[in-house]
């Protein structure tokens, strides 16, 4: 287990070289000149000549590369330029709403996606199934920034049921103002993941009763809850595992839109403003922090899927 | 007759839900080709006496903040969905298959390009698609462009995967023994045998485009607002989401008949040709 550990760990460094790679070429391609962005049209050029030497702009594209590199490496990640702060104190700023708005929608999608998929693979072919199968397909279509703008009109306004607008922090409200405030959010972002995970439950829930061990336990006379629940879950819930890793950088990505619905101060938004403020140090750092939680979590539910399924080798 | 009446329920039972997804998206395309027909408004003019309305027997989904019909913005928004869609996903589909082919057949290829794509898909699909979107500028070839390199690392996985299985077979050796090149090998033994899960991918990712398409629009990102397209139409309404949620639900409802047609297809044409996945 150590080794494959080790193994998964070492495997993720040329991931994060070429990510570091992407994000340094496509900041540098973005239209726009970031020092101008930032001093205005009217700056005086001088002003801009001293801005543009402070921000290693005036440097060759390699050079500017490498030195991205190593202060990469080294952790100094720069200051934004909006504010002035360190990129990485604006992200801590930012992180709790999303990180617990990833969470929560990602809680609920197991816990309402799983059993519904289980669900409609031991009633195959009857009307439940038809029913749960066709509202996961409904699920996947109904766009999720779409979902937040109703849910906004028919909970919020029309019912005061949830806040409209906005988060509340953990130290103001606590972890149920807080979770309070992302309910709304989290349920529209959620929606299509429950979806996927019903169907991709249902489906390998499915392959794993056509088995003939599955076979082997009826045969032995035990009851279709301890087929079901004992031997055909353990077995599913394996492939699931990594569909819900993938699923978390979608969730990640698709926080930048319900952020935006929802006026959430989190990292999504503050990734989609810094790059409307052509903000290069703060986005690539927001980018590159979330391609690490993403590469972190896939090697986290890796070592879970080993651990539930002990055959798993890497190529 | 009995026999007859029998092949006619299995027939419908097979191919239900692609008749019926058909029809549907029979009817989108038809009002996309016909949009100046069906519109009852030109979807770019703007009325500062009719603005806001709420639906009436002039504007049947009412007026937008600017006075612009809602209808008809939906309707010739249509066509800008479709559009992109389907080129997207055609282009994906070529150039994934191209390179899928490579890093499945050539260990050098698959050294450099699989690394790659795995970079692109450490980012997720929307937060790239906005960079790139923003690295490109405005405007309908770039997004599809956009979207297209969003796209890719996804079917070159899968097609990496065919190969890998399928370069292993017998006839794959057979070919090789008699003296066929890789290329010929690649395009006459290979490829081929790609086709049902691509055509499955193809059908899967027209939906999932319209949506990232739509999300994209939503945020001010990709198309030029003046042309009229869903993700915009919804966008320009949630100011008004408060008082006026019509301005927002007809497009997104557009949306989902759109999407749900496409994953409807989807899902009947993977049932035909690759039933141990149903």
């Amino acid at each position: 287990m150590l080794r494959f550990t080790v193994k998964r760990l070492l495997s993720a460094i040329p991931v994060l070289f070429i990510v570091l790679t992407l994000v340094f070429f496509m900041m540098r391609i973005i239209p726009g000149d970031p020092v101008r962005q930032i001093l205005g049209d009217e700056a005086r050029p001088e002003d801009v000549e001293m801005l543009r030497e402070r921000m290693g702009l005036n440097e060759p594209l390699h050079l500017q590369y490498i030195h991205y590199l190593t202060d990469s490496l080294k952790g100094e990640w720069g200051t934004a330029l909006y504010n002035n702060k360190p990129v990485f104190d604006n992200i801590r700023d930012r992180m709790e709403p999303t990180i617990l708005l990833t969470v929560y929608a990602s809680l609920i999608s197991i816990v309402i996606g799983i059993p519904i998929g289980i669900i409609a693979a031991i009633k195959r072919n009857s009307a439940l199934d038809y029913i749960l199968t066709t509202g996961a397909v409904f699920g996947l279509s109904i766009p999720a920034f779409w979902l937040g703008l109703m849910m906004v009109f028919y909970l919020g306004v029309q019912h005061g049921l949830f806040p409209v607008q906005g988060y509340t922090f953990i130290a103001q409200g606590g972890l149920k103002g807080a979770l309070y405030s992302l309910t709304m959010p989290a349920f529209s972002l959620a929606l299509s993941y429950i979806s996927s995970f019903a169907r991709y439950m249902r489906s390998t829930m499915l392959d794993v009763l056509n088995n003939d061990y599955i076979r082997t336990a009826r045969a032995k006379g035990l009851t279709e809850g301890k087929v079901h629940y004992v031997h055909a879950l353990k077995n599913s819930l394996a492939p699931v595992v990594t569909t819900i890793g993938f699923s978390i950088a979608g969730m990640l990505g698709g926080a930048t839109v319900i952020e935006s619905v929802f006026n959430i101060p989190g990292m999504g938004k503050l990734a989609y403003d810094s790059l409307m403020r052509r903000d290069y140090p703060q986005e690539q750092a927001i980018i590159l922090f979330i391609a690490i939680i993403f590469i972190f979590t896939n090697i986290l539910l890796d070592i879970i899927y080993k651990l539930l399924d002990p055959r798993i080798e890497l190529d | 007759m009995e026999k007859k009446k029998m092949k006619r329920s299995a027939f419908l039972k097979r191919y239900l839900r692609i008749i019926i997804s058909g029809i549907v998206l029979l009817g989108i395309f038809l009002v996309a080709i016909f949009a100046p027909f069906i519109a009852t408004h030109d979807p770019g003019k703007t009325d500062m006496y009719n603005m806001n309305q709420m639906p009436d027997k002039e504007h049947i989904m009412g007026t937008d903040i600017y006075g612009r019909d809602i209808f008809s913005r939906i309707v010739y928004g249509s066509r800008s969905s479709l559009l992109i869609s389907i080129t997207v996903n055609v282009l994906a589909i070529i150039i994934g298959t191209v390179l899928g082919l490579l890093v499945g057949y050539y260990k050098w290829a698959d050294r450099i390009i699989m690394r790659l794509l795995e970079g692109i898909n450490a980012l997720p699909t929307i937060l790239l698609a906005i960079v790139l979107v923003t690295v490109m500028g405005q405007g309908i070839d770039k997004l599809i462009i956009c979207l297209t390199v969003v796209n890719l690392p996804g079917i070159a996985r899968l097609v990496r995967s065919q190969v890998l299985s399928i370069k292993e077979k017998e006839h794959i050796e057979c070919a090789r023994s008699s003296g066929a090149s890789n290329l010929r090998i690649m395009i006459k033994y290979v490829l081929p045998l790609c086709l049902s899960p691509l055509i499955i991918r193809f059908t899967s990712g027209l939906g999932f485009t319209i949506l990232t398409q739509a999300s994209l629009s939503f945020l001010g990102v990709g198309l030029d607002p003046r042309i009229p397209n869903w993700g915009g139409v919804i966008n320009e309404g949630r100011s008004m989401i408060m008082v006026q949620p019509h301005q927002c639900a007809y497009a997104g409802i557009a949306i989902i008949i759109t999407v749900l047609a496409f994953s409807i297809m989807g899902d009947g044409i993977r049932d035909i040709l690759d039933p141990k996945l149903k």
